[in-house]
């Protein structure tokens, strides 16, 4: 029978308990009654608002790395593009360039003009004792085809669309006026550029005809930039295939 | 013992719902403790204060980000402007320089075989639409850069007009981009060019405008001898971008 007062006392026991804290659940529930709503309200709103702005600013970080990673991307790209543009800068003619060479210069031939007025004033022709721009033309195309690889005369370097002719007596490089003596600079080997000069065609016409005309080698010279514009009104890229 | 018996099952019984109870009870219990309603009113405030911080942290920081993403972006659209004026750059060199093929608006100009056509007529004839404003030029589509070379061989007891020593044969065409009208007025004026190839060699090239014309690519010149000229300024990017 005492084994049955036990069980009898700690079911009491737990029967107590349960109650004492059925009765603390209602107080609870009683004071949350009592408790500001709105309180509750506002800070469950104000946890929402903070994670969405967690997430706007998650994305936000995203975006920038995303930007940061392109601008690096592009600068790359635009290293290449300068590299790119120094080189045919250079081919162009758009950059000074030094190398070894030769200088020719060619001048009329006064003496010779001043000997034919004294001696035969009547079939004396000044025309026959001036470099007309044939005569620089013709030198410029035997030094290209000697294998001059940048040429410049008196100081104005020569490009794809460059031109010499003459307006009057006046010779134009350029559409630039210049004076004699014709300095014409050209970049190579000055050996192989010596001899295919003295082999062509206008020098042999000009030496015969006594103008003075003078080489000299260097292993070091400059030749400076083309200043003018290429012209490209009507030029259009023809797309590789397209026909 | 058959009353004991009894008894013991009851209770057993009796301690099994109890626990059940008690077990829930609990549960109910923690859930309402950790539950914002439970809170104390200055804890709710104090934690509504907490929130309320982080909130105008969090965005103060999206302020920052977004400043951030705007100054890329326009950076960004910067290096798109700078990569898109080097490439227009890069296009027109490519064009002028003849490395890159074109088209364009222009005139031919077609000389036959019963011609008595010398080299110099045709230096002449480059250089005078160059001089009219050329844009670009082919010779039976070889295309003409500043190293063209324009010279003759001598083949048997035949004599070859040679363009960058391709020997030319006839017709001989050559092709100028530029204003049609401007170009053929600056070989047919009186006593221009045509005039006195007519009139000194009978040569009688025939010139027409054309529309579209397309002219190949000149190669990269091989050039040996000659390096642009080094400026304080050139070699600090020389090291930056080696080769």
């Amino acid at each position: 029978m005492r084994k049955v007062y036990l069980s009898l006392l700690i079911v009491s026991l737990f029967s107590g308990l349960l109650v004492s804290w059925q009765l603390r659940a209602n107080l609870i529930a009683e004071a949350q009654a009592k408790q500001e709503p709105s309180l509750v309200d506002i800070i469950k709103s104000l946890e929402q608002e903070d994670a969405a702005l967690e997430e706007t600013i998650a994305k936000l970080r995203q975006d920038i790395d995303n930007l940061q990673k392109d601008s690096s991307q592009g600068q790359g790209r635009l290293a290449q593009l300068q590299k790119e543009l120094e080189t045919l800068r250079l081919y162009a003619g758009l950059v000074p360039v030094a190398g070894s060479g030769i200088t020719v210069v060619v001048d009329d031939n006064n003496a010779g003009a001043q000997a034919a007025q004294k001696s035969s004033p009547a079939t004396y022709r000044p025309e026959d004792y001036i470099i007309h721009d044939k005569n620089v033309l013709y030198l410029v195309n035997d030094l290209k085809n000697a294998g001059a690889e940048a040429i410049a005369i008196n100081g104005l370097r020569l490009v794809t669309t460059s031109h010499i002719r003459c307006v009057g007596t006046v010779i134009l490089v350029n559409s630039t006026r210049i004076a004699p003596p014709y300095e014409i600079q050209a970049l190579g080997d000055p050996e192989a550029l010596t001899a295919a000069l003295q082999q062509s065609l206008e020098y042999a016409y000009l030496k015969s005809r006594d103008f003075p005309i003078k080489i000299t080698t260097a292993t070091e010279m400059v030749l400076p930039a083309y200043n003018g514009v290429f012209p490209s009104e009507h030029l259009r890229l023809l797309q590789a295939g397209g026909h | 013992m058959v009353k004991g018996k009894s008894w013991s099952i009851s209770l057993t019984v009796v301690f099994l719902i109890l626990g059940l109870l008690l077990a829930l009870q609990f549960r109910t219990q923690q859930n309402l403790t950790s539950s914002l309603e439970a809170q104390k009113t200055t804890d709710l405030v104090a934690m509504w204060r907490n929130l309320d911080n982080k909130r105008n942290q969090l965005q103060e920081e999206i302020n920052q980000l977004q400043q951030q993403y705007f100054t890329l972006k326009i950076d960004s659209g910067a290096g798109n402007e700078a990569e898109q004026t080097l490439e227009k750059e890069l296009t027109r060199l490519r064009m002028s320089t003849g490395i890159a093929p074109v088209k364009g608006n222009g005139i031919t100009v077609t000389i036959t075989g019963d011609a008595p056509l010398m080299y110099m007529d045709l230096v002449d004839l480059l250089n005078e639409l160059w001089a009219s404003g050329a844009e670009a030029q082919a010779i039976n589509d070889i295309r003409i850069s500043a190293f063209s070379s324009i010279a003759d061989l001598e083949e048997g007891n035949r004599i070859y007009i040679t363009v960058d020593g391709h020997k030319l044969l006839y017709p001989v065409v050559i092709k100028a981009i530029g204003d049609p009208h401007t170009l053929e007025k600056g070989l047919t004026f009186t006593g221009g060019l045509i005039d006195n190839l007519n009139n000194l060699y009978n040569i009688y090239p025939v010139i027409r405008q054309e529309q579209d014309l397309e002219l190949p690519a000149a190669p990269l010149p091989q050039w040996q001898h000659i390096k642009p000229q080094p400026s304080a300024d050139k070699n600090n990017k020389t090291e930056q971008f080696p080769g």
